[in-house]
């Protein structure tokens, strides 16, 4: 608890954060809200979105959408990582005290902090428009899906750590940030591209997102799951583990 | 004994940054780490925060095991002044304080002496190089550390700041906390410090008091005709503590205690030589270090 309230008290007087923090929080509220007034104009399959909008469905589309913006959360944390490195904070934090355990523990309870933080607001998000827009429904049925919740919870928690991961590696913010891009974005898929599926499935990001089915496979009648916990929630842990443990045997290693 | 350094070593590629390093520091000391740029101090200082990793040796805080981390009990700055930019001196130093675990009591004192007390809500960002600076050495001093390790701390400081730097290291050895002082400055080190390591290329050329290793030597500068004759007679002079012959051909004498000029007058002339040249020479500072210096080529 101590070291995390030294973390929270480097980043509450760091605009970059509050301009992340805000950004984030905006444009999931905003994307959520607006979808259902998009009318799609395809009478074949005469779509409603509504169904997608009410309990239990929601928590599905909720955090499927609010997943796009764990990279904002991403760009953060390689930021304030990498922060750290170049302001020789870290440095000067292990000079004054701390061991290398105490800077990646603090690292990690942070991740974990805001991990919480966004889930708790998915969840809110979630109940409060639910509640609006379920026009009937029993108790039961608001959280019969609520594993998708958790599993949000999960995937925001795996993507911070590979931010964690990448900006301890590279040390410099814009470097970090390219990086975190372009292997989520391009040297992933290109590799999962010429890799059979059985493997391509569960390399880190494709298995991270996995985590989270598409919804709208449903609208073209495709099987999607209502429970993630399967075992690309296992493997989302596992990589989770890993992005922490490489992240500390760089620290350990290295001269800070 | 507060720092104990055994064979300290660090390898970078081919380079050998630190080689054997070996030197104890006692309680109460103030101690000199001379050297020029490049030396090893910083590498030296590194190693024993906990910074960088050695390639082989061993040191010991507070004779305790190496395992037990002493830092929080130590007041250090490191090359630069490393602070969180967008932050307050305020808040920065709040963050030292929480990693140290002392209360927040101390920041006004502290920075009152470091003069910063009416500039402690800006952001650190906004400060000149010498208060980065002293910044550093408030935060050092926070908790009250019995050793400080001052790592070139007069660095980019006006001169009044340089003085009031060391009256205020020279204040606070006289609490009876020891002070670690990296230093390329020969005057620094010969104001402030009573003990000395000197370093170059890694390696300890010499260490002790200073009073010995930095004595103020005079010498002086004789010529006559028999060079050979003179030699002989100079090594032979009861008080004398080395002969040699510099680049001009002229003999350099330097003796246990002071010798005035007309006294080596008088001894040569009872010996039958009459000198062409007699100097008294102070050495300088700088002389000296560069004599320490080159005996390490």
């Amino acid at each position: 608890m101590k070291l995390l309230s030294i973390e929270l008290k480097k980043i509450t007087s760091y605009p970059t954060f509050w301009v992340f923090a805000v950004l984030y929080l905006f444009m999931v509220l905003v994307v959520f809200m607006v979808i259902p007034s998009i009318k799609l104009n395809l009478p074949m399959w005469n779509l409603s979105l509504t169904s997608y909008y009410t309990f239990p469905d929601i928590w599905h589309t909720l955090t499927y959408i609010a997943g796009f913006f764990n990279l904002l959360l991403g760009v953060l944390v390689v930021i304030l990582v990498t922060n750290e490195f170049t302001f020789r904070t870290l440095r000067q934090n292990i000079i004054d005290g701390w061991t290398v355990n105490d800077v990646l523990s603090a690292k990690v309870y942070l991740l974990i902090f805001l991990s919480i933080c966004t889930t708790v607001f998915v969840f809110l998000l979630g109940l409060i428009y639910g509640l609006f827009a379920s026009p009937s429904f029993e108790a039961s049925s608001i959280f019969a899906q609520i594993s998708f919740v958790v599993a949000y919870f999960v995937q925001a928690l795996a993507y911070l750590c590979f931010a964690l991961l990448m900006g301890t590696l590279l040390k410099k913010a814009g470097i970090g940030i390219i990086f975190f891009l372009l292997y989520s974005k391009i040297i992933e898929p290109l590799i999962g591209w010429k890799l059979p599926h059985e493997i391509s499935d569960y390399l880190p990001f494709h298995n991270i997102s996995s985590l989270i089915d598409n919804p709208a496979f449903k609208l073209v009648g495709v099987d999607v799951s209502t429970s993630p916990l399967g075992i690309h929630f296992v493997f989302t842990l596992l990589y989770s583990v890993i992005f922490i443990l490489g992240s500390y045997l760089l620290l350990k290693k290295r001269d800070n | 004994m507060v720092l104990s350094i055994n064979n300290l070593s660090k390898q970078y590629g081919n380079l050998m940054a630190l080689s054997n390093v070996s030197f104890s520091i006692e309680k109460g000391s103030v101690f000199g780490i001379l050297g020029p740029n490049g030396s090893g101090k910083t590498t030296t200082l590194g190693i024993v925060l906990g910074v960088i990793n050695s390639s082989g040796g061993s040191f010991s805080w507070f004779e305790e095991t190496p395992t037990n981390n002493p830092r929080k009990k130590i007041g250090a700055i490191l090359e630069t002044p490393n602070f969180y930019h967008y932050l307050s001196a305020y808040k920065n130093l709040q963050i030292a304080a929480d990693i140290k675990g002392v209360s927040y009591d101390n920041i006004e004192r502290i920075l009152e002496v470091v003069n910063l007390k009416d500039r402690k809500d800006h952001q650190f960002s906004t400060f000149s190089l010498g208060m980065k600076q002293r910044l550093s050495i408030a935060s050092a001093l926070l908790a009250d550390p019995e050793v400080l390790v001052l790592d070139e701390p007069t660095n980019g400081l006006d001169p009044q700041g340089i003085a009031e730097i060391r009256e205020l290291i020279i204040s606070i050895s006289k609490q009876g906390k020891t002070i670690i002082l990296a230093s390329h400055m020969l005057d620094e080190v010969e104001k402030v410090c009573t003990h000395v390591a000197v370093l170059q290329k890694g390696k300890i050329l010499t260490s002790g008091k200073v009073s010995e290793i930095l004595g103020n030597d005079d010498i002086i500068e004789i010529v006559a005709d028999d060079l050979q004759q003179l030699e002989v007679l100079s090594k032979a002079h009861p008080s004398i503590k080395s002969v040699s012959k510099n680049t001009a051909g002229k003999l350099e004498l330097i003796f246990v205690n002071p010798v005035s000029a007309s006294q080596i007058n008088d001894y040569f002339h009872n010996k039958g030589i009459i000198l062409s040249h007699l100097v008294l020479r102070k050495k300088s500072l700088e002389a000296q270090f560069l004599q320490l210096t080159s005996q390490g080529k």
